[in-house]
Parts: structure tokens; sequence; C-alpha cells
């Protein structure tokens, strides 16, 4: 049973078509791809699943781990977040003066379960969900391995690490599916082959489905077990690396513009 | 409230002519923050402030020197358009990166600069351009009387509509600006002189700032805060209209301005000034973008 | 390691206690926290009593303590949340008044002043839950204006208001100067220590996020309107708070007290002390009120000052021209700024 279920999704900004008719769906516990030529609405899909933006029309149906669905098209983000969605930027949007720490602890922000008043008058409670924020937070921090780094500022971690606490945030939302924007953008060749170990060590520790865009190729077909592909808005293409690197209409619509 | 006004033809069409009167110094002063908002997004708070500084140029020109008031006119276009450029300069340059927050900041510290500096320089007490220095007398429509300032007020302010909307819309500087308003990135890889460009836009504004102070001055008294009442108004009426318009900033200052002197002469002129800012807020939460603004997304 | 230190300097006052106290258990902490204010108020009461704070000046002492609850209030709103207001100054005239009429209709006991203070706070607090469930929605400059505006609706609403209720433009008085030292510093404790509590929990950090970036923080699930209103509503409140001190401070209270230049003049304390920075607050206060005694006869040059202050301290700290860089790096400005002048948050 899929997670997530997208049906005929539509979206236009004034006349222009930016996604149109997408059907998608993500299995519980999948990493998949999104591809697609620049332009083709990759991130808008993204924004569309999260609440960036409301869908013109179409249905975004998400199961809960309960089986309940929930309809979550036009939902703001922040309540996307709630149902467990969460997400990483295309350009990078971290909190840049706050601390690492910090950083991840907003990701925590929406599990607070103490009142403005118990932070205020500092009762127990507070207290106590405090430090456990803190250590989870510090443990997923670990995992990444920037809990070296916790006390620095956000913006003074070198562009490698920006990206990871940015997928560290993600996580630290409780959430069950996470969106990856171009996650090895501007990394070298080593960056992003450790990217992908760290991916996949963070699916299978904090049992997340994945979604990601990308345009470094290697780095998709080695790492995601079915692939979309996009162009001008519509899915041309799915299937597992090895159809889509075969996939006539692929190499004509991507592969072929590079050669 | 008394309406009585509405019923008489004559006293109506007397009010209405203050109010587009009002509402074209307005309108010459929405423009500047219009243009200024328009390619920088910056809410040039100092802008009341310059047309007091024409103002108060003006004076001097008259008072002192004797000018005839047109050519008083020139000589505070001349000067308020190399103070905004030499503002934008010193001040908002260095800032064109920061937070929105911090440029606002700095405005608002050069709004005040204007303001206690003249003070200190002429002192906080009004003055009034010498009798007559703007014509007076009334002129016969008929049998109904009209203020012939008011009609200059209202002629010039078209004069300066024209000249602007060809600058804007005909010339190669003009193009520039608009093309510097919608990206000034994609300008600037097309060669076109951002700095330049914006420079151009404080001349201009300050310019049509320079012209509505000579003008209220004339009219009116002047004093060294003189310029923050109109700058808010013009600001409200650059909103009404849709900032970034430069339409929107002529129909938003006369609708202002008309809005305001109904308000008056319907004798609740202690809330003249709390429409303005109803209107603000009015405009604001129900249609941000204003009357002929467009909305804008924030790229994610 | 060297490098992480320099990093963190940027609020030195903020920083050492903070994470010295991290290490304690938390009743320590409290307790420490709590030595220490009695202990400034136990000072402060000493030199006042010994005459070394002169009585004309023990007076200024306490509208400055006044200041910082306003400077706090605002910087919630404008340096942690992001969101700038500039009418501040009309939340205080809701405080101001409310506590006015109840001083006048009332015995004017200590229980009806402060009963009345605080009935002006939790008013001056409803009307920015009011006001700020539409107008938050607005962003950056505009949300400037329109505060600026709402300020202004206060302040002319008063004036023209019935003058047997309001007192129109002369204002309220016959009601004694009833604001204490005691009020005036408890006041301002209290106004700190629950900014600063509500800081360093995680709805001060969702403050924070949501001026660093709303679109990171709302897909983080943080909710940007209750966060904006929440952080609106509390400063609103200490506005009001701050507006019942001051009626009993000034003993008579007019619409112009609360203009827009007041709320300029709060503004000034937050910029001062650094947006964001509440230790940067209070000395922003202090210094506002020592750089106010010297310049009281001279108003005009008072506020060329002011302006002066507004645009080089922001020019320094973030313009980008080469001028800028270079007169940031003479100084060296990260190492030894004290906290009023650094660009850090204050948070941690």
């Amino acid at each position: 049973m899929p997670i997530l279920n997208v049906e005929n999704l539509n979206k236009s900004f004034g006349g222009l078509k930016a996604v149109s008719d997408v059907n998608i769906y993500v299995k519980r516990g999948e990493l998949l791809g999104l591809i697609g030529p620049n332009g083709a609405g990759k991130t808008t899909i993204f924004n569309l699943l999260t609440g960036v933006y409301v869908p013109t029309t179409g249905v975004i149906e998400l199961t809960g781990s309960d089986g309940r669905k929930v309809k979550i098209g036009g939902m703001k983000p922040y309540m996307t977040a709630r149902h467990g969605l969460s997400r990483t930027f295309q350009n990078i949007r971290l909190f840049k003066s706050m601390t690492v720490l910090d950083n991840i602890l907003v990701g925590m922000h929406k599990n607070v379960k103490y009142t403005l008043l118990e932070a205020i008058f500092r009762l127990p409670r507070y207290y106590k969900q405090e430090s456990r924020f803190e250590e989870q937070a510090m443990h997923i921090l670990e995992v990444v391995g920037l809990a070296h780094k916790a006390q620095e500022l956000a913006a003074n971690l070198p562009y490698g690490e920006q990206r990871k606490l940015e997928i560290a945030r993600a996580i630290a939302t409780g959430a069950s599916v996470i969106f990856l924007d171009e996650p090895a953008a501007g990394m070298n060749p080593s960056e992003t082959d450790e990217l992908a170990g760290l991916i996949v060590s963070l699916k299978d520790e904090y049992d997340l489905t994945i979604i990601l865009i990308e345009h470094d190729m290697k780095f998709v077909m080695g790492l995601c077990e079915r692939i979309y592909v996009l162009d001008f808005g519509t899915i041309i293409a799915e299937g597992n690396p090895d159809e889509i690197k075969h996939n006539q209409r692929v190499i004509q619509a991507y592969l072929g513009e590079e050669a | 409230m008394d309406f009585s006004w509405l019923t008489h033809f004559d006293s109506f069409v007397q009010q209405m002519i203050n109010g587009i009167s009002i509402g074209s110094i307005y309108a010459l002063a929405a423009l500047g923050y219009t243009m200024v908002y328009g390619i920088i997004k910056l809410i040039n708070f100092a802008h009341g402030d310059i047309l007091m500084v024409g103002a108060y140029v003006g004076y001097f020109c008259v008072a002192v020197f004797k000018m005839p008031l047109i050519l008083a006119m020139v000589v505070a276009v001349a000067a308020c358009g190399v103070l905004g450029v030499l503002i934008e300069k010193v001040a908002y340059r260095p800032l064109r990166r920061a937070p929105r927050i911090t440029v606002l900041i700095t405005a608002i510290g050069v709004s005040f600069l204007l303001e206690y500096v003249m003070v200190a320089l002429v002192g906080a007490e009004s003055k009034a351009y010498p009798a007559g220095s703007f014509g007076g007398g009334n002129l016969m429509l008929g049998n109904i009387a009209v203020d012939i300032q008011r009609l200059y007020v209202v002629g010039i302010t078209i004069v300066m509509m024209i000249v602007l909307q060809f600058i804007v819309k005909r010339t190669k500087i003009g193009k520039a600006m608009r093309a510097v308003s919608s990206d000034a990135d994609a300008a600037q890889l097309m060669g076109i002189s951002v700095d330049r460009t914006i420079s151009f836009t404080f001349l201009l504004g300050s310019g049509l700032a320079a012209v509505a102070g000579v003008m209220m001055g004339a009219m009116f008294t002047i004093n060294p805060l003189m310029g923050m009442q109109p700058g808010l108004k013009a600001f409200i009426a650059a909103v009404f209209g849709g900032i970034g318009s430069i339409p929107g900033a002529m129909i938003g200052g006369v609708l202002l301005g008309v809005i305001e002197t109904v308000v008056t002469a319907s004798g609740a002129s202690a809330y003249k000034d709390l429409a303005a800012f109803v209107i603000l807020i009015l405009v604001l939460l129900i249609r941000p973008c204003g009357i002929l603004g467009k909305n804008v997304r924030e790229k994610v | 390691m060297e490098k992480l230190h320099t990093n963190q300097t940027g609020g030195p006052v903020a920083g050492a206690p903070e994470n010295a106290k991290k290490k304690m258990p938390p009743w320590l902490a409290g307790l420490i926290g709590l030595a220490v204010i009695v202990g400034v108020y136990g000072i402060l009461k000493l030199l006042i009593w010994t005459e070394v704070i002169s009585i004309y000046y023990a007076d200024y002492l306490n509208l400055i303590l006044i200041n910082m609850i306003l400077g706090l209030g605002l910087n919630l709103i404008t340096g942690i949340t992001g969101q700038f207001s500039l009418g501040h100054a009309g939340f205080m005239a809701v405080g101001a008044y409310t506590t006015a009429l109840v001083v006048l209709n009332t015995s004017g006991s200590l229980v009806s002043i402060l009963g009345g203070i605080l009935l002006g706070a939790v008013l001056a607090g409803l009307l920015g839950l009011l006001v700020g469930i539409p107008t938050l929605r607005l962003k950056g400059d505009y949300l400037a204006i329109a505060t600026l505006g709402l300020g202004e609706i206060i302040r002319i609403f008063i004036t023209n208001t019935d003058q047997k209720v309001l007192g129109g433009s002369a204002g309220l008085s016959g009601f004694p100067i009833f604001t204490t030292f005691e009020m005036a510093f408890f006041g301002a404790a209290i106004t700190f220590v629950v900014v600063r509590n509500l800081l360093k929990s995680s709805y001060g950090r969702a403050c924070v996020a949501v001026r660093e970036d709303e679109i990171a923080a709302e897909s983080m699930g943080v909710n940007l309107a209750k966060v904006k209103i929440m952080a609106f509503v509390v400063g609103t409140f200490f506005a009001g708070m701050a507006g019942g001190l001051f009626t009993g401070y000034m003993g008579i209270i007019q619409p112009k007290s609360f203009d827009f230049m007041k709320s300029i003049d709060i503004l000034m304390i937050v910029v001062l002390g650094g947006l964001g920075n509440i230790w940067g607050t209070l000395v922003g206060a202090i210094v506002l009120g020592i750089v106010n005694i010297f310049l009281q006869d001279l108003s005009s040059v008072r506020m060329i000052v002011y302006a002066l202050l507004l645009v080089i301290i922001m020019l320094v700290k973030s313009g980008d021209t080469r001028f800028f860089v270079w007169l940031r790096k003479l100084f060296n400005w990260k190492k030894w700024t004290p906290a009023f002048l650094s660009k850090k948050s204050g948070v941690k």
C-alpha cells in the first residue's frame, strides 16, 4: 500500500502550466527518485506535496502508520509537517544565525508538549522535555557527523555540512516522508558517495520514506529503487534505474539533450 | 456628520477641487515612493522629508532671492534631486544586500536626520512664503468661485505626470528603470548599470517631491516637520494605488485626497488623519497589492 | 576550537553565564538568577539611600527601567521574531490610560495601582492579539507601516474621544506619582526573566526561526501565525505594563506622549542594544538614558544624535561597501564589541 498517492495533480501559474496531470505513488520505506531537465517542474511538485503551493486541481493522499488516509493537498506547510512530511531546499534554507543544535531543535518544535507558561515559569515539564529534546537532537547530529559542531552557528558550516544539517533538521521533525531537493548539488564525487551512504543509513535508522530530486545521474541511479522522470510538467517515464536508463523517451527528452 | 455640502453644487465642486489638489500633492510624492519601492523594495522613509527640504529651498529662493515661483521650483527640483541621489549613495547603497529591516531602520534614521538638521539650521517655527508668490484670488466658473492656486497645483501635477510617463515609457533610461525593477540581476547581465539606474530613480522621485513641497509650502506654511504627514499619506496613497505602479500612485494619491476632503467637509476633520490610516490597514488586509498592483510570490 | 570561540563571542555578555549555567541543576541556576536580581536591587537601593545616586538621578533611573521593559517587549517582536513594529507606543498608551483611569476611579491604594497596571497590560495584550491576527500576515515593510498606522489610530482616537473620559489632548492628571523604584525595578526584572525564559525555550527558538526564514520554519512544522501572534501579544502586554508604570512616573499623561516619536525612541533602544539581544536591550536603555541626560536641553541635537546613531549602527553592522567592511575589520568588530553592538541573535 502506498504511503503517498498523488492523482491528477495540476498546477498553473497564471496561464502557465507548471505541472499537469501528474500521477505518482510512493511505497512505504521506498527511496524514490524524481528527475528531469531544468524547469521540468520537479521542485514545484515538492512544493505542492509539502504545502508551499496549493494545487490547482488534483488529490494528494497520505496514509498514516495507522492506516488512516488524509488528503493533504492545499494544506499549509506546517500542517503537512504535522502529518509527517518534511523536506530540504534546493537553495539551503537553514536558520543561519542559530547554532547547529538549535536548528535541529526547531525541527522538533512541533512536538513540544510544554506550554508557553510552563516555559516561562520553568516548570518540571519544561526541563524534562528540553533535556530529552537535546538528547535526541545530539543523537541525530552524531548520526550525520555534526555532533562536534553542535554549538557552531549554522552559517559558519562548510557547504557540504550545511546540506547534511538540513537533512538532519528534516529528520528531527519526526517525519516519516522526507523530500530532498538536490541534496548532492555542489558536492564533489567523494562527498556525494558519502552522502549516499548517509541517506541509506538514515533511512534505515529512522524508518523513512525518501523522495529526492537530483541531477547527478550516478547518484540517483545508484541510490534510488524507483524513478519518475518529469518533462514539461508531465511524467514521461517510471521504473527502476535500469528501465529508466534504457527508456527511449527519457534518453530523447533528457539525456539526449546533453549529447 | 454634516453632508449638506453634497446638496449644493457649488460647494460640491469646490470640495472636489480641494480634494483633487491635495490629492495631486500626495500623488506627486507617492510617485517617489512607488518608483523607489519598485526598484529596490525599500520604503524610503526620508521621502517626505525631501519634500520638506524642497519646500525650504523654494522658500529661500522666493523670499530671499526674490525669484519667481516657477524658477524656485526648478532650483528646488535640482537641489532635492542631488540630495536624493546622495542619500541613496551614502546610506542605502551599502545596504543593498542587507536584511530589509536594516535598510528600513536606516531610512528612518535618515528621515530624522533631515528633519532635525533642518530644525538646527532654520529653527522649528513655521514660516510662510511671501504673500502672492503663488498667484491668488478666485476664478469664476459660472457662479462657482474656484481658488486659482488649487488649479495651478492640479495643472502642474498633470504636466509632471506627462513628463514622467514620457521618461519612463519612451526613453532609454526609463526602459532601464523598468528592467531593473523587474529583475535587477538580469538587467545587470544585459549591460544596464543598476547603480546608475537606481540613482536616476532617486533623482526623479526626489525632484517630484520637491515640486510637491514647493506647492505645499506656497499654499500653506512650512516647518521642518512638515514632511512627516504628507510623507505618510503619500506612502498610503502609493500602497492604495498598488505599490510599484506609477498610474497606481496617481490614482491612489487623488483618491486619498478626495476621501480626506470628504471626511473634513462632513464635519469630522479631527478624524481626517484617521481616515488615511484606516484606508491603509483595510487595503493591506483586503488587497495588499492595491488597486493596480500585482501579486508577487517568493521563490522556494 | 579557536575559531569556534571567536564565532561565539558575538554575545559575550549573554553567552558566558548561559554556558556555565548549563551544567548546573536547574534549581541552583534559578536560585543564582534570583540572587543576582535581588543583589542588583540591593546595591541600587543602597546607592539611592546613601544618595550616591541623587534623588534626581534616582527618579531618572525609574524611567530607564520603564524603557527597558518597553525595549524588551519590542525586541521580542522585532529583534527576535523579526516582525517590524512601529506602533509600540500605541500599546503603551492603552496601558497608561487604563492604569490612570483605574487609579482615578478607585482609592488609589497599592492594590488598585498594581491591579490597574496589570489590567492595562492585559488590555494592551488583548489589543495586540486583536490587531496581530490580521496584520501579522503582512510582510516586513508593510507590517511596519500598518503598525505605525495602528499606533497613530490609537493616539488619534484617544485625542478625539469624549474629553470627560480620556481627557482629549490635554490628557489625564490628578493622580499621584505612584511609581516607586521597587515597581519599576521588579517590573523590569520580571520582564527580563519572562523574555529570557521564553527565548530559551522551544517557543523562543521558533521565534528566531521565523525571523531567519519563514518558509523553512513553516516547513518544519512551525505555525507562523501562532508564533508571531504569541510574540506580539507578549510584547504588547509588557508595553501596556510599561505604560502603566509610565503613568505613575509622570503623574500626567497626554496622547502626544505616545506618538510615533515614542515608538522610535523604543526602537532606538533595541537597535542600539542589538536586534535580538536581550542583554543588549538593557545596555541600550542605560546608554540612551545617559545620552538623554546630557542632551536633555538640546532636543534637536538629541534627535540628530539619535538619527546619526541609527544610520551609523546599521551601516557599520551590515554595510557591504569596501569602506564599511574595512571599518568593521579595523575595529575587529566581533572580537571586542560589547553585546550591544554585536550582530548575533542572543540565543545562546
